[in-house]
């Protein structure tokens, strides 16, 4: 899955840390999907999406390579 | 990480040198094996990597999504590793490749049940989605 969390974050003149603070995770979590090392639980992408101010369609778009996730 | 969790970190990982050094030092010198040296030393060598990996020297405290899947992947990783390693022990402690000529059963068994522990645990855990 590839997103655009970075671009939304920047627009909303957050850093990683304020975002990730204002959804209840570390900033290396949404530092790996930025990165798309790791793709976030339906929860925190609804959790980054409300944050952000945006829909889930408009921040992750499906892609056949992606970060893990597999529990 | 701040410089006190570096110091402790530190001090762990010397401890665990001890440990593993006086173990070596009784086994080389006087071919003694001392089997409290060396359950400490991997216990301090566990404390040190759970230290440097989560802060906390049991792997505790407050953990995030990312972290819990984490320790998801490392848990099944390390089945595997674990699995593998008994048996390299195996065999290696034996010095035997025929599986007839083994003698240490219950370390054989060890490594039988590392075949069957991860499918009956997941046909187990399987029948809550049923």
């Amino acid at each position: 899955m590839e997103n655009k969390i970075k671009e939304f974050r920047e627009k909303k003149d957050l850093s990683q840390g304020k975002l990730a603070e204002l959804c209840n995770v570390s900033r290396q979590t949404i530092n790996a999907i930025e990165n798309n090392k790791y793709d976030p639980s339906l929860q925190l992408a609804f959790s980054i999406a409300r944050v952000l101010g945006v829909s889930i369609e408009e921040l992750f778009m499906f892609s056949k390579s992606g970060g893990e996730r597999d529990e | 990480m701040n410089r006190s969790k570096k110091i402790i970190g530190a001090l762990t990982f010397v401890a665990f040198t001890i440990f593993a050094g006086y173990s070596l030092y009784k086994w080389f010198r006087f071919g003694i094996i001392d089997g409290a040296s060396i359950f400490c030393s991997f216990l301090l060598l566990s404390y040190f990597f759970n230290w440097v990996t989560w802060g906390d020297h049991e792997g505790g405290g407050e953990k995030d999504e990312l972290d819990r899947h984490i320790q998801t992947q490392s848990a099944k990783i390390g089945y595997f590793i674990l699995m593998i390693l008994s048996g390299f022990i195996l065999f290696i402690s034996e010095g035997a490749s025929n599986l007839n000529d083994i003698e240490n059963y219950p370390l054989l068994i060890v490594v039988c049940l590392t075949f069957v522990t991860l499918p009956i645990t997941e046909f187990i855990y399987s029948r809550k989605f049923k």
